[in-house]
């Protein structure tokens, strides 16, 4: 047994002996892999905060507004823009981002902005208005300003699928007391601790036994901040034990001013409709419209309360638990010697101030259309992630007043229709885009005939035949050949019918079913007649027409047949836009632009849209053409638009009906706004409407509500004015009967004189020159 | 005395005539609005043939077309004017992609102002892309008619464009 015990002892010990060395293996190895794994972590807390920290969604803005003498731009229009810029109405503006009102007069503090061209300089300066129209614009010293300019309006966004949404900004920037107010409400020693606060945790597990529940968290800022930025939700004792070591290793690479600031663009702060609105920068846009540089003290109180709990503060479905938690921390302010006792009794009578609900930015973008046009540029030159990570600003030419002008015509005569002409509410839709004349830049769109309506966008997809909308090109194709059309040419509007080579017949009928016989060019194009149109097209070539649409601007198939003469080709109503432009633009073709310009997240200039212009017409045949378009308008199917607009405004432009009447178009033109819309069913059902009685009214609308100006119908060279006989296409005189005064490119013109008589005095006295010779 | 005398012959036979002279009358139009629409309500798109032959006598919208002499006058003068010495200063300086940005701001307050095309092709003559230059030009010259100065400028530049400057 003693040998036997014996000989147990030394494998008892060797077993022992064995097993601690496996224990100091193990050990070893245990510390090997925990050291590995702290450096890896270590590497991941330093990678990811030294990188780029956040997707930021890129941004796009409005056009910035220009303010100059004598510009079209009432006082109630002015404070419109400085409302939705977050500029704030006091007594006496004294600070950026206020403005003050009298009578006729507005005196604003813009704020500063970089622009493509410059900076433009924050200052003070007055408008004065007189009716709707600024007056005199000066600075602070009462010198006049040849102009100047407020910052764009944000007016969408492109997001990631994780919908975070902020705005960074930099401690500097901080209103003094947000980032010590923040650290006094949620961590007192935040300049002491490294990481951890064992008396926080202590605090707090006292306050929480008092309290029998789990009242108050330890968790210093850095924690909150690794629980936030690289952590999940979870409440494990695991989860808590990676948050320390994490918010050691923070504090070890990164400095408090760094962690600080960090933590102010991470912390969640509430909810804009399916978008998360982090950081103290964009929910001071978000709950009170203005920059965190203009927020006052009870507002960054309010803001600082919320990050114990955004929506349980949320001070618009809370308003009285968020004043409460407001008032609660400008007390905590006020004990840690952050502000005064004396400026929070202040603070903490005003009232909570912050915006209606549904004019906090961004609870639903406002202009879905337009935007969507956008993100379609930018698709064509962005990824997508890109666009939805790195930051970008995308200034567009969009204008927000044209566009509120324009939702609110498109929604009223829509309705107004369908109740004039007996239509089942809700059937008729519509779409319109307004354009500069000139630059070619969109700056309006309704997709829909609501406001803000996100769906299908009518603007850009509702690709519908385009009717008499069409002929223009079938015109102009006819007077860029001089010797052969002049709009005192006669073509034939009798019956037609044209056999395909599938034995199909195509009978183009006018409107009205009448036949008008022999008519100058200019009136067929001007009353709208079908069997002129067509059969000018067939003489022509249906090669010549495509031609002509191809120059104007049309990218997409059109089909070489006769009826495209009559518009048989689909569009949407922003590719009308654009061959209008080209037609409004003298025969130069400039694409249409909806972006000015693409910077970074950090400011930097990264892409310009500029202008760019290719002339595609003769000018010549461009000015026959809007001759022929101001009939239109004048006397011919558009004449109704001068019932509401003033005689002296040079209007061109071209009414559109397909078969059926199924679709209603307008598209026209000033000096300086294109404007093209499109009434229809979404079922392709009929209407009662014509271009004219539908389309027309609407256009006719919009051209009201803008400042328009008279387009540009300088006599070009190498085109004469005659007098002529319409009927005979002859030439005749000034105050002769029915003679009418004609543009022609030089050498087309008539030669063979009428025998007219005149019926003026002035008339008479030509003739009387010209027969005795005086 | 002589021409009192012409004169004179002149109104007896202007009021003689005067009594077989047209009158323009409107055209009449082929279908009226539902009655229940409101007064503003326009015609059918299409209208009727008018009731005398196709020669009207000329109405008061015809004698309206007519070429415009000059350029509608701009409210802003003076804000384009600053905006176009900008655009020539920041040329001056090379800068010519933002002297184009500030001459299309000139341009959106009056796209009809020659010199704004004048300036951008001015830079892009100095950025060697000619053709983009040679486009601007000709936008701009049809529009330099009441601008004697500009419009010479914008044709010495096509000259130089077109020798391949």
């Amino acid at each position: 047994m003693a040998r036997k015990t014996r000989k147990k002892k030394p494998r008892t010990r060797r077993r022992s002996s064995q097993g601690r060395r496996w224990f100091w293996r193990l050990l070893l190895l245990g510390l090997v892999v925990s050291l590995l794994a702290l450096l890896v972590l270590d590497a991941v807390v330093y990678q990811k905060f030294s990188g780029k920290k956040w997707s930021l969604p890129s941004h796009v803005c409005s056009r910035a507004l220009e303010l100059y003498q004598g510009q079209s731009l009432g006082r109630e229009q002015l404070q419109w823009e400085l409302g939705n810029l977050g500029y704030h109405r006091v007594s006496a503006a004294k600070n950026p981002g206020e403005y003050s009102v009298s009578s006729n007069r507005v005196e604003l503090y813009s704020r500063g902005f970089e622009f493509w061209d410059g900076s433009e300089p924050a200052r003070l300066m007055r408008v004065a208005f007189q009716g709707d129209s600024v007056l005199g614009l000066t600075d602070s010293r009462g010198a006049p300003l040849p102009l100047a300019r407020l910052e764009p309006m944000v007016i969408g966004g492109i997001y990631p699928a994780h919908k975070e949404d902020r705005e960074l900004v930099k401690l500097e920037q901080l209103p003094p007391s947000l980032a010590d107010g923040l650290i006094a409400v949620e961590d007192q020693r935040f300049y002491q601790h490294h990481g951890l606060s064992f008396r926080g945790v202590a605090r707090a597990m006292v306050a929480n036994l008092k309290e029998g529940r789990l009242a108050q968290g330890g968790s210093t800022l850095t924690q909150q901040l690794v629980k936030n930025f690289y952590l999940n939700q979870q409440r494990t004792l695991s989860r808590k034990l990676l948050e320390a070591l994490m918010a050691v290793m923070l504090e070890i690479h990164f400095s408090k001013q760094e962690i600080l600031e960090t933590y102010i663009n991470e912390v969640y702060l509430g909810q804009a409709g399916d978008r998360a609105v982090h950081g103290f920068g964009l929910a001071s846009r978000h709950y009170f419209q203005r920059s965190v540089e203009e927020l006052e003290l009870q507002q960054v109180a309010l803001l600082v309360g919320m990050v114990k709990g955004a929506s349980y503060y949320n001070p618009w479905r809370q308003p009285e638990r968020a004043l409460q938690r407001r008032n609660l921390v400008l007390t905590l302010m006020a004990e840690q010697g952050v502000i005064t006792p004396d400026a929070a009794r202040r603070a903490q009578q005003k009232p909570l101030g912050v915006l209606p609900q549904q004019q906090g930015r961004g609870g639903r973008w406002q202009y879905p259309a337009f935007l969507d046009l956008v993100k379609r540029r930018l698709r064509e030159q962005y990824d997508e992630e890109d666009l939805q990570t790195e930051g970008l600003r995308i200034f567009t030419r969009f204008d927000p007043q044209v566009q509120r002008k324009l939702e609110a015509r498109v929604a009223s005569r829509i309705d107004n229709l369908e109740q004039g002409y007996r239509i089942e509410t809700g059937k008729l839709q519509g779409a319109a885009v307004v354009v500069r004349v000139g630059s070619g830049e969109v700056v309006a769109m309704a997709g829909d005939r609501q406001a803000g309506y996100a769906g299908f966008n009518r603007a850009l997809d509702a690709r519908r035949q385009i009717g008499s909308t069409v002929k223009p090109a079938v015109y102009l194709a006819a007077l860029e050949r001089p010797s052969q059309y002049t709009l005192a040419s006669l073509i034939d509007d009798s019956p037609l019918s044209v056999k395909a080579k599938d034995g199909d017949v195509w009978e183009p009928r006018n409107f009205g079913r009448e036949s008008h016989g022999p008519v100058p060019l200019y009136e067929a194009l001007g009353q709208s007649y079908n069997q002129a149109a067509a059969r000018l097209g067939l003489e022509l070539g249906v090669d010549k027409v495509v031609d002509a649409l191809q120059r104007l601007g049309y990218e997409g198939h059109l089909p070489p047949l006769p009826s495209l003469m009559l518009g048989a080709v689909s569009m949407s109503p922003v590719e009308v836009a654009q061959l209008y432009h080209t037609i409004a633009a003298n025969g130069f073709y400039t694409p249409l632009r909806a972006i000015d310009s693409v910077f970074t997240s950090t400011n930097t200039p990264l892409q310009r849209y500029p202008f760019e212009s290719e002339q595609r017409f003769d000018p010549r045949a461009m000015h026959l053409l809007h001759y022929a378009m101001q009939v239109v308008l004048r006397e011919g199917t558009g004449k109704s638009a001068y019932r509401r607009l003033p005689e002296s405004l040079v209007l061109a432009g071209k009414t559109g009906t397909t078969n059926d009447q199924r679709d209603s178009w307008f598209a026209g033109f000033s000096g300086n706004y294109l404007s093209v819309v499109w009434l229809g069913r979404d079922d392709n059902g009929k209407t009662p409407l014509t271009g004219g009685t539908g389309a027309l009214q609407l256009w006719t609308d919009i051209m009201a509500s803008l400042d328009n100006r008279s387009m540009v119908f300088n006599q070009p060279d190498g085109v004469s004015y005659y007098w002529v006989e319409p009927a005979n296409g002859l030439l005749s005189r000034e105050g002769c009967a029915g003679a009418r005064y004609l543009p022609f490119i030089d050498g087309s013109e008539p030669r063979q004189q009428s025998g007219c008589r005149p019926d003026t005095l002035e008339g008479v006295i030509d003739w009387f020159k010209g027969k005795f010779g005086w | 005395m002589v021409i009192n005398g012409r004169l004179f012959l002149a109104i007896l036979l202007c009021s003689l005539l005067a009594g077989c002279a047209q009158v323009y009358v409107p055209v009449s139009e082929s279908k009226s609005p539902p009655s229940n629409l409101p007064s503003t309500f326009p015609p059918p798109e299409t209208q009727a043939p008018p009731a005398s032959p196709p020669v009207a006598t000329e109405s008061e919208s015809a004698k309206r077309i007519e070429p415009t002499t000059s350029n509608t006058p701009v409210k802003g003068n003076s804000a384009v004017a600053s905006l176009l010495d900008e655009a020539w200063r920041l040329s001056r300086a090379r800068e010519y992609d933002r002297s184009n940005a500030v001459a299309e701001r000139a341009m959106r307050i009056d796209h009809a102002e020659p010199e704004v095309y004048l300036v951008m092709a001015t830079n892009y003559v100095a950025m060697t892309q000619l053709q983009l230059a040679e486009q601007l030009v000709r936008q701009g010259l049809p529009l330099a008619g009441q601008k004697p100065g500009v419009k010479a400028e914008l044709q010495s530049l096509l000259t130089r464009i077109r020798s391949g400057y």
